[in-house]
């Protein structure tokens, strides 16, 4: 029952002697204990200590508090007391909120924890990579594989424009209508370019042509080249158009493209 | 009419009737609400400040009160909480303690008057050390020997309004006075 800070912990009394102290035990137990004091002086001496520490506490009590009228408490009215607590700071309602009301604390935390995954949460998806472009620059490279079949046969320069925004026209600051003549198989085109992507870019570049003879397929060199310069080109919304890099010593894309295959199985 | 009601009716009544009913409340708890402040603060202005709020804080959180507790409980929380933020608030004042040997109460106006000057001087340092002592108590030690001393409750009352088992309230008491017993006998003045 007690800690370990009691002396006397292995005797069975040792429960009754704040009881016996204050007089709130039991006749047979009082005489029991009384008793018992008189063969245990571990006990005797412990309810001799505690007396006299009683006693200063009540002479402290006589001497300071004994003689202190009871003040008058004064309960202010409903309308005072709205008055006051709008006065109170947000902080001090808060806290008086919570002083009174424990049960709201769980409600709180659960409040806050809440909030707080809802912050993180929010401040990890905007923290991810713009997704758009990422997306754009894939896309265009998958378009310029899918390009028709004449413009590897045109053997000229083939402009790869994607259906972009129509700010893709004002970031390279030309409005000049694109040059499908040269393509042939405008079906072809029109598929190619049917769905609309999302990039904003353009790439000018000589598509080599398949080799009737040997039917070597050009080799494609890496665009990622080409890709950074749309990345760098595409900006992100919100934020200032960076200066338009140069696109004309882009290296040629020499890339296996489908429409070379097809190309090369019709001519088979 | 009021006063045959619990304390629990009387809050009831309080928050849909008659707000007034919460003055029977204030009758019935303003003596030892304000011995238990005087017990943990040692200052008579704190106590009355201290016992003032609580009894603004509880009627002001009336409708709040659910019943899960006794008021008698309740009203005790309030009443420590607000001790010892009275307290902690002491504490961060460094002039706080020059005023707390300036307003020490006087003790000589209650010493007998068959007591030597000498004797006088002693009683007061004695209860000066009593004083230091309970009020360096733990809170929790501390507010079940005030309520004991100073309330005068009973094991039963203060088990109740403190929402803990009788056999907590005599092992806390044991305690503060083993403490206390320590503390003052580490003093070279002698008992009366």
């Amino acid at each position: 029952m007690f800690n370990d800070n009691q002396k006397n912990a292995s005797c069975r009394f040792a429960d009754e002697i704040v009881s016996y102290l204050y007089d709130e035990i039991g006749k047979q137990e009082k005489l029991d204990f009384q008793s018992h004091l008189a063969d245990c002086a571990s006990c005797a001496e412990e309810i001799d200590g505690f007396s006299l520490v009683r006693s200063s506490v009540q002479q402290w009590r006589a001497e300071d508090f004994a003689g202190l009228p009871t003040p008058v408490f004064e309960i202010p009215s409903a309308k005072t007391l709205e008055r006051d607590s709008s006065s109170l700071s947000w902080f001090e309602q808060i806290r008086a909120f919570l002083l009174l009301s424990p049960n709201s604390l769980t409600r709180s935390a659960a409040f806050a924890v809440l909030a707080i995954c809802a912050g993180l949460a929010f401040f990890v998806f905007n923290s991810l990579p713009d997704r758009d472009v990422a997306q754009s620059v894939k896309e265009p490279a998958m378009k310029a594989n899918a390009s028709p079949t004449a413009a590897a046969e045109a053997g000229g320069r083939n402009s790869v424009v994607s259906e972009g925004n129509k700010d893709d026209n004002q970031q390279t600051g030309s409005s000049k209508p694109l040059d499908l003549t040269e393509i042939k198989g405008k079906s072809d085109a029109k598929k190619a370019f049917a769905a609309p992507a999302k990039t904003s870019f353009r790439v000018r570049a000589e598509q080599p042509s398949v080799d009737k003879q040997t039917g070597a397929r050009p080799k494609r060199s890496a665009s990622a080249k080409a890709e950074k310069e749309a990345v760098k080109i595409s900006p992100k919304p919100g934020s200032k158009q960076p200066a338009l890099p140069d696109l004309t010593d882009i290296e040629e894309d020499n890339s296996l493209r489908l429409s070379d295959i097809f190309a090369e199985i019709s001519m088979r | 009419m009021t006063a045959n009601l619990t304390d629990e009716q009387l809050v009831e009544l309080a928050v849909k009737e008659n707000p007034d009913a919460f003055g029977e409340i204030v009758k019935r708890w303003e003596r030892k609400i304000f011995a238990l402040c005087f017990g943990m603060l040692n200052r008579e202005e704190d106590a009355r400040d201290a016992a003032q709020e609580t009894f603004i804080s509880a009627y002001r959180n009336l409708p709040g009160f659910r019943g899960e507790a006794k008021v008698s409980s309740w009203l005790h929380r309030i009443a420590v909480n607000q001790c010892l933020t009275k307290q902690r608030r002491r504490k961060a004042r460094p002039e706080s303690a020059l005023e707390d040997e300036a307003n020490l109460p006087q003790t000589n106006r209650a010493a007998p008057r068959h007591l030597l000057p000498s004797n006088r001087a002693e009683q007061n340092e004695r209860l000066k050390l009593v004083r230091q002592a309970v009020l360096s108590l733990p809170p929790e030690l501390r507010q079940v020997i005030v309520m004991k001393e100073f309330e005068e409750m009973t094991f039963q009352q203060i088990a109740e309004t403190l929402d803990m088992p009788l056999s907590t309230v005599k092992s806390r008491l044991y305690t503060a006075l083993k403490q206390l017993r320590m503390k003052l006998e580490k003093t070279p003045l002698e008992f009366v």
